[in-house]
Parts: structure tokens; sequence; C-alpha cells
């Protein structure tokens, strides 16, 4: 456990390090991937460890961008707009969890992306609210009195710290109870209640946590970016937090990382060869529920295991259920 | 009142279509509990392949056809059956949801990449002359539609309902492990049924080339649509997937006419999910009967 | 310490992956393309690409500009406007001349501040009036944006095709909601409003809803605003229901892509264009025939958009005479550029104070499944004056 944390602390070091020398470029590729390392955190836990499908993490990521986009026009601080966003993002997350209750997977599904459909459709309709269809631009970096976080350097750090915050909360929240009511739930929802998991808190939970994610993951998005409109949280990009958490590895802490860079950096290893990209990921997505269903984290193990055929306990788990 | 008329049944002629793709989901699901995500994707490609045999390799209609269906249900009932469902079928819902997903873009993707990412035409099966009755305009292609959506569910209805076969699927539905014991080949029996699904979709599929032009990414908003009448309807009887189908086609048509056309979209949307919370089994499903 | 054991790798390779950028000749000027070459965009950003390719290979083929050569790299967006902002910062980091796309309006509207910032001039196949009310003065349209277009499209809708009650359908989405707020704007200016507006979606199928309400308002004209399927599955409906009223449009009506799938239900429909390959211009005819040669497809407006975007260029350096990014800025403003000075332009254009341009046009008719221009039409504004940027 302690190493564990050793290893997140190193990786956080490196990643405070390494980009003080990179150009513009590299900066934003690397802070769009934690920015989408952020959501797919959020998505893994609500898919990956509680076993719930949600396909509307694009819905609850435009919470977090219009909050601050919204709220910055109005010149409230940046800080402020992200609570608000990860705060309404949580309250949906709750309200969908609702259902999740109620009704089996498929219909859970159903649920999540007739919401995500749904909230499309109001950002881009409540013109007096959002912009509609020409959305916010101009969406603005946070800055603290004369410290500015304006510049691609120092809003990259600024994300780094947002998503330190995530991941370590991700970290303490999976090897406390909570994470193994989660897995208790998606190994078994009758065992676990037989051995007293409260079903009802820890799947609400389970989705109004992952909801605030990318309540944040969104907030951070929308000045990253400096534009956003409504045609950027439709299910497609749902379907693609869906795609990073599954080729990463579901219910595993790497998966998400190993998942947004790939999506990153793939179609750039793939450039010249156009649209392949795109059909490589579905290959890979259906390759990886059939024969690897621990994802591009189970190649990582296998080459592990066979050069030191040891196994170390971690906060991993079995194939989903 | 006239218009009323007119916007219903634009809304059932679309809306049988949809039925037909519903009934398609909810046999997959009373059988093997497969979601299918790749239903709208299921009726893209028999739609390609009609494209393939009878306007490029000019073969009658009726060659076209049999050889569309024949394409489908080997491919998107067998082979999907064979590949990928044998072997996630053991593992639970979620992995093969993700699955089907994963298919359907695969078949999205590679139809805009190795084919076109155009519209491609496609001539219509039934004349199009405007048949006038007062100021209702109906013509031969709306109602061809209905009268041969009816005729295939009807017959699937028969086969289902009068056949040693559609009785096994029906023990398979309702308890598939008292039905292995009573001696039924249930796996072969899942193949038989995604074979079905393959078959009614390819069906779907001739019917809404026409009308809908053949497009890489027109199985998103019809698999949504399937989708949203199998829950609605019952997930677990072929006739609240009709139902489900007529009423989200109708509601759609005419809530863009008569409500909001900037919300299109959600009315049909706010039914489904005002059935999952008041009536999660469907209008027309019957909880006793659900699988397992 | 599975994940340090991961993560360190991970970040190593990430590391050489970011480390690499390729090396440059020196001595030439470039222009990277930044294109929808996949995603939705992909047909869009593949005539983009091609003609902006075209109009190099033209210009160095002729000694380039100012005896220097042009060199082109494609940058795909995947239609995706987050990556759109990546490609955009990464071309920056090669110090090139001028950038050319994108074309979708989502895209450009997040990455043609980057673009200023580096003080790079940017030359969108983008029409949409959202790029042209940031008040970026560093970015070029090829064409009209909606609101020079929707004024002429106004003007000849009542003028000359005398249209008493007009009903309007359109995509709700940013070009269909820009288009729609434009058209209803110039209307408005000449006291008139639309008797029929309804919004379609994107991948809508069936059409009845509108076209019963177009029939009960009895409009003589609809304006059909939406992308080109949807056009296609539009005109297909209002034949089968035996409509009188008479279609008109834009670009896209008559787009060969509405009049490939949508076949001879697309016959009759009138449009004002700004670009197309039926034009009577010997230029555009010329440039066409070439296009089809090395391509094997017919040009459509965003082939002539990119074409003319280079030679745009070419003609503001020739005028500074030097290669300075600043001055052909200031160049490209409230400026008059021929075709007498600069073949490659097609037509006679004027650049206004937003970037936004003004030529003349064209009205086309479906005919037989091709679209056949009947009319040109003059510019909107003028006479400009020509300013010279030594």
């Amino acid at each position: 456990m302690t190493r564990g944390r050793w290893g997140l602390m190193a990786a956080l070091a490196l990643s405070v390090v390494v980009p003080l020398g990179l150009d513009q470029y590299k900066l934003y590729v690397l802070s769009l991937t934690l920015v989408y390392v952020i959501l797919a955190i959020g998505l893994n836990l609500t898919l990956g460890y509680a076993g719930q499908i949600s396909l509307c993490h694009a819905a609850f990521m435009s919470f977090g961008s219009y909050a601050v986009a919204i709220l910055g026009q109005h010149g409230v601080a940046f800080e402020i707009g992200l609570v608000v966003g990860v705060a309404v993002a949580f309250a949906w997350g709750l309200v969908l969890g609702f259902p999740a209750l109620k009704v089996k997977h498929h219909y859970l599904a159903m649920v999540t992306l007739g919401f995500n459909i749904i909230v499309f459709l109001v950002l881009r309709n409540w013109e007096s609210l959002t912009g509609g269809s020409f959305g916010i631009s101009n969406v603005a970096r946070p800055a603290w009195g004369p410290l500015s976080f304006k510049s691609d350097r120092a809003f990259y750090l600024y994300i780094l710290a947002w998503a330190a915050v995530v991941v370590f909360s991700a970290y303490w929240i999976l090897t406390s109870r909570w994470g193994r009511a989660f897995r208790a739930i998606r190994e078994n929802e009758m065992r676990a209640e037989v051995v007293g998991v409260s079903l009802r808190n820890y799947k609400l939970m389970a989705f109004a946590i992952g909801a605030a994610y990318a309540g944040m993951g969104g907030a951070l998005f929308a000045p990253l970016l400096g534009y956003i409109d409504p045609g950027a949280y439709t299910l497609d990009r749902s379907i693609q937090f869906l795609m990073m958490v599954v080729l990463g590895g579901l219910g595993r802490f790497e998966g998400p990382f190993i998942g947004a860079l790939v999506v990153t950096v793939l179609p750039e290893v793939l450039r010249g060869s156009e649209g392949l990209y795109l059909i490589i990921y579905a290959l890979a997505v259906i390759l990886m529920m059939l024969f690897m269903p621990k994802g591009l984290v189970g190649l990582w193990d296998l080459a592990w295991r066979s050069s030191r055929s040891r196994t170390s306990p971690s906060i991993s788990s079995a194939s989903p259920r | 009142m006239a218009d009323f008329v007119q916007l219903s049944v634009a809304g059932v002629s679309i809306g049988a279509i949809y039925a037909m793709a519903a009934i398609g989901f909810v046999l997959l699901w009373q059988t093997s509990n497969t979601i299918n995500f790749a239903q709208g994707e299921f009726v893209v490609l028999p739609a390609f392949a009609m494209v393939l045999f009878f306007v490029i390799f000019r073969l009658p209609f009726a060659a076209a056809m049999l050889a569309t269906v024949l394409v489908s249900t080997l491919l998107l009932g067998w082979g999907v059956k064979q590949l990928l469902v044998t072997r996630l079928l053991r593992m639970g819902v979620l992995p093969l949801v993700i699955a089907t997903i994963g298919l359907s873009l695969l078949i999205r993707y590679s139809l805009q990449q190795f084919w076109t990412p155009l519209a491609l035409p496609f001539p219509a099966i039934f004349s199009r002359d405007p048949i006038r009755l007062g100021t209702i305009v109906v013509s031969l292609e709306e109602i061809g539609n209905i009268v041969f959506a009816a005729v295939v569910i009807g017959a699937l209805q028969l086969f289902i309902t009068r056949t040693k076969l559609g009785w096994a699927m029906q023990a398979v539905a309702q308890n598939r492990t008292l039905a292995s014991v009573l001696g039924i080949n249930v796996s072969r029996l899942v193949t038989i049924t995604f074979m079905l699904n393959a078959a009614l979709t390819a069906v779907a599929a001739i019917l809404i080339a026409p009308v809908y032009l053949v497009k890489y990414d027109i199985g998103i908003g019809l698999g949504l649509k399937a989708f949203y009448a199998a829950i609605i309807g019952g997930f677990n009887q072929i006739r609240g997937a009709l139902l489900g189908g007529l009423l989200v086609g109708v509601v759609e048509t005419l809530s863009a006419a008569y409500i909001s056309s900037h919300f299109r979209d959600a009315f049909a949307l706010v039914i489904l999910i005002a059935v999952l919370l008041l009536k999660p089994e469907g209008i027309w499903g019957v909880k006793e009967e659900w699988a397992s | 310490m599975r994940t340090v054991r991961t993560v360190q790798p991970l970040l190593a390779a990430l590391v050489t992956l970011l480390a690499v950028t390729p090396a440059s000749p020196q001595g030439v000027i470039k222009l990277p393309i930044l294109a929808e070459i996949t995603g939705g965009g992909a047909s869009v950003g593949a005539m983009w690409r091609d003609a902006v390719n075209l109009a190099v290979e033209d210009i160095n083929k002729k000694g380039g500009i100012l005896g220097l050569k042009l060199e082109t790299s494609v940058q795909d967006t995947q239609t995706d406007p987050p990556t759109s902002v990546a490609v955009m910062r990464r071309v920056l980091n090669d110090k090139p001349f001028a950038i050319f796309g994108t074309v979708y309006s989502s895209s450009t509207v997040a990455n043609m501040d980057i673009a200023r910032q580096a003080g790079v001039p940017q030359f969108t196949g983008s029409e949409s009036i959202i790029i042209t009310q940031k008040g970026n003065d560093n970015i070029f349209l090829t064409s009209f944006t909606q609101d020079t277009g929707m004024a002429k499209q106004v003007r000849w809708m009542l003028d000359a095709l005398k249209a008493e009650k007009i009903a309007l359908i359109w995509v709700n989405n940013a070009f269909g909601k820009g288009g729609h707020d434009m058209f209803v704007h110039f209307l408005k200016e000449r006291g008139k409003a639309p008797v029929v507006d309804i919004s379609t979606e994107v991948q809508q199928a069936d059409f009845t809803p509108e076209l019963t309400k177009v029939r009960a308002s009895g409009a003589t004209h609809v304006m059909v605003y939406n992308h080109e399927e949807e056009n296609a599955r539009f005109m297909i409906q209002l034949r089968k229901m035996g409509l009188a009223v008479e279609p008109v449009g834009e670009t896209t009506l008559c787009a060969q892509t509405t009049i490939t799938p949508g076949g001879g239900a697309v016959n009759g429909a009138r449009c004002h264009v700004g670009l197309t390959a039926g034009s009577p211009v010997p230029l555009m005819v010329d440039m066409s025939r070439r296009f089809q040669e090395k391509y094997n497809r017919v040009p459509d407006h965003n082939a002539f958009k990119g074409y003319i975007g280079v030679h745009m260029l070419k003609a503001a350096v020739q005028r500074v005479g030097s290669w300075d990014q600043a001055k052909v800025r200031a160049c490209l403003h409230n400026n008059v550029f021929t075709t007498a000075e600069e073949a490659g332009l097609l037509m006679d254009l004027y650049v206004n104070e937003k970037g936004s341009l003004d030529r003349p046009s064209f009205i086309v008719e479906v005919k037989d499944q091709k679209s056949v221009v009947t009319k040109t039409v003059g510019m909107l504004g003028g006479p400009y004056n020509t300013r010279p940027c030594k």
C-alpha cells in the first residue's frame, strides 16, 4: 500500500518536472490527456468498479464546462465555477443513480443515454443561458490576483494539481471500505447485500462520485479549449470515454491513465492512415471483451508475470461482471 | 384533422420500421440476454448489401433481396453469435453490451472508411405517385411499408406461437435452465434467434433504404428508436415491441408538428423515462414472464 | 507497487514520443493544412485539402511566390475541436507563414485564437457568422459569411423570384442557426417574415411534420437550409406529397451531394450559390477540369474555397512585396483583389474589415440532375477601393 502511494508520488513528481521543457503543443496534448484521465477515472469508478453502466459522462462533463463558462462571463472566480459544476454533476449523478436502484443494466444504459441526449437538447435550445448552438467563447483561465494561470505551462500545472486531487481521492476511496463495497456490488449484488453492504447508498455514491469527477474534468476542459458548444457533449463523446476506460482496463486503477493516453496518442501514431484508428479502437474494444477483459493493463500484467512469475496484491480485481 | 391523419399515417409508416428492429431486439434479449447496441448497424449493413446486389450487381429485385437477407443472416446472425456471443454469454450482461457497442462502431466506421462517407441513392420499391384522398396525400410507399411490416410481423408471431421451434424459444425465454433440462438445445436456439433477428433487420433495411437513403450513420437514430420502442412496449413481448415502435413513430411525428420541433428528439425519451419509472416492465409487458 | 511499475515506462514512452520533432528544409514557405480528414467532416476536409494542394502545386510550377517555393503538410483534426486545437499548436511549432483550415466552424472558433496569438494568418473554409463576430483580425474567410450570403439570397428571392410567402426549414445546429438568423433578419429589413419557421435535426429521416406545416401555410416558396442528405430526403418527400411550393436554397440544396442521392426529386430546385463547378467563368472551368484530372472527382464549393484561399495569400504577399505576416494581414482587410493581378483568385473579390468576402455569385437550377448556372449576380456592395500595401 505505501509502496503504491510512493509510486503515485514518483509519477506526480515526474509529471511536474518533465513538461517544463516541452513546447506548447506537447503541453496542450499532455493537458488534454490529464483532463481525459480525470473523466476516465470517474467513469472507471462507476462502470469499472461498481459495474453500473453510464453513457452520459459527456453530459456530466458539460455541467462543469458550462458552470465555469457562464459564471466566468459574470466575473465569478474559476474555482467557484468549478465547485458549482462539480456540485451540479454530483447532484444529477445522484438523481440518475436512483433508476440504477430500480432497473437492470440495459435499462440503466438507456436511461443514461437518454439523459445525455436531453442534456444536449437543453444546452442547444436554452439560448439565453448557454448561447445555444453558437456556444460560449473566450472561456477564461483561472487567476489568483497577480498569479495567473493563463500561460499554457501554468495552466498545465493547474490541471495537474486537480488531477492529483482526483487521483489521490480516488485511490483513497478505492482502498477504503467504499472501494470494497463497490466491487462487492459488481461481483454479486445478492452476496453484497448478505454480507451487509447497503446497496442503495453505495450504488448512488458510485454514480454520483463518478459524475462529480466528470464535472471537474469538464470544468478544466472549457478554459483549456477556450470555446465550448453543445456539440462537444454528445453521446459520441460519452462513448469515447467508455472506450478509453475499456481499453485501459475496467476496474483497474491504472486503466484510465493508459486509456486516455492511447486515445489521444494513437491517432498521432497512425497518422497518414486516415480513419483507421477509429476502426482499430472499435476492434480493440471487441477483442478486449473477448480475450482480455482487463484491458491493456492486462497485457502489462502478463509481461510482468512471465518475467517475474510473481503477483502482488493490489486494488485491482478480477474481470468485470 | 386532415393534417392529423396525414401525420399519423407517416408516423405509423416509420413506426412500423422501428417496430421490426425492436422485435428483433426483444427476441435477442429473451433468448440470450443480449442487449444489442449494434441493432441500428444491423439495419445499415444489409442496406449497403442491398445497394451492392441491386444497384451495383444489378440483380433482379427479388434475387437481390434474397441475397441480402442471406448475407445478413449468415454474417450478423450466425457469425456474430458464433464469434462474439457464445464466448461472452457466460460472462454476464455488461461485457456483451460493451462488445456490441464496439461492434456498432466497427461496422459504422468501416462503411465510412472503406465504402463512402456520402449518402447513396436507392431506387423506390413502391410507387411514389401521390394518391389524394381529399386533402390527405399518401403514397404506395407508405402503405407498402406498413403492409409489408405487418405481414412479416404476423408471420413471425405465427412462427413463435404455432411451431415447435417457436415453442422452444418461448421456453428458453421463460427459463433457460428448465428448458435445457427438458432437452432443448439452448445454444442452437440462440443461434436461430440471432439469425431470425438478422433477417428481420435485413427486411427493415430494404424498406427504409429508399426513404432514409443509405448512409453509414443512419443506424444511430434507428438503433436508439428500436431500443426506446422495446422498453416502452415491454421487453418481453413481441406485441409490446410492435406497440412501442408505432408509438415512438407517431409521437415523434406529431410532437414535432404540434409541440416543438426543437425538442422533437426528447418526447419519445420522456415517455421512455416515465415508463421506466412507473411501469418498468413496459406498457404491454407482463412481469411474471421476465426472462431471467 | 504495480502502479509505479506501469506508470514509469508509460511516461518514458510518452516522453520519447513527444520528443520527436520533424526537421524541415530551409528556404521554403510552410503552409500547413488543418482539415477534417476523419470523423463526420471527412468528405468536406478531403476537398479542402486536395484543392489547397492543387493551388500550391500550380504556384510552385510557376516559380512560387517572390521566388520562394511553398510546402504543405496535412494535419487531421478528426472533426473534433479539441484535436483541432492540438494540431494547430503542433503546426505553429514549425513556424509556418500561414495556416489553411479548418472548415468546420466549431473547430475554427476553438483554434483561431491560437493562430492569432502566434501572429500567423489563418485562411478558413468556415462561413459561420460566429467566426467574424469575434473581432479576430487574423482570420480570413474564403467565401461569404452567412450575412453576406443571406443578404444576397433574400434580395434574389424577393426581387427576382417575387416570393410572397416563404417557409423556412433549417437544421438546428450552428450552421443552420446562423443561416436562419441572418435570413430572418434580412427578410425583416424588407418588412417580411417567414410564414413557417421550423427546425430539423441532423440525421432526420421523416419530414412529414415540416411538409404538412408548409402545405397548411399556403407558402409559395420553401427555403431549404439543411445538410445535403437531409435536403435529399426532404426533396424526395416533398415530391411524394405533391406539394406545389417552389423549393429554393443555397449551396447545400443544389450541391451534387444532394442531387446524387435525391435523384429526380431535386430537379427544379433553384439556388443562390457562391461557388460552383458549373460556373461559366473560364478560370473556374479550367480549375475544375484540372482538379478532376488530378483527383478524379468534381470539386465542390469547399474545393474552390481552398484553391482561392492560397491565391488570396499569394496576391497579398505580392502586393506587399515581402514575406511580412503583419503587413500581409493588414493588406487583406478592406481591399480589392482582381483576377487581372492574380488569376488563381478565379473571381474578383473584396475582403472586408472583418476578413469576410464579397464577390459575384451564381443562380443555379437543377435540371436533369445537374445544377446549371442560369445567372450571375454581382457583388453585394461596392464599388470598393483597391489599396496598395507597400
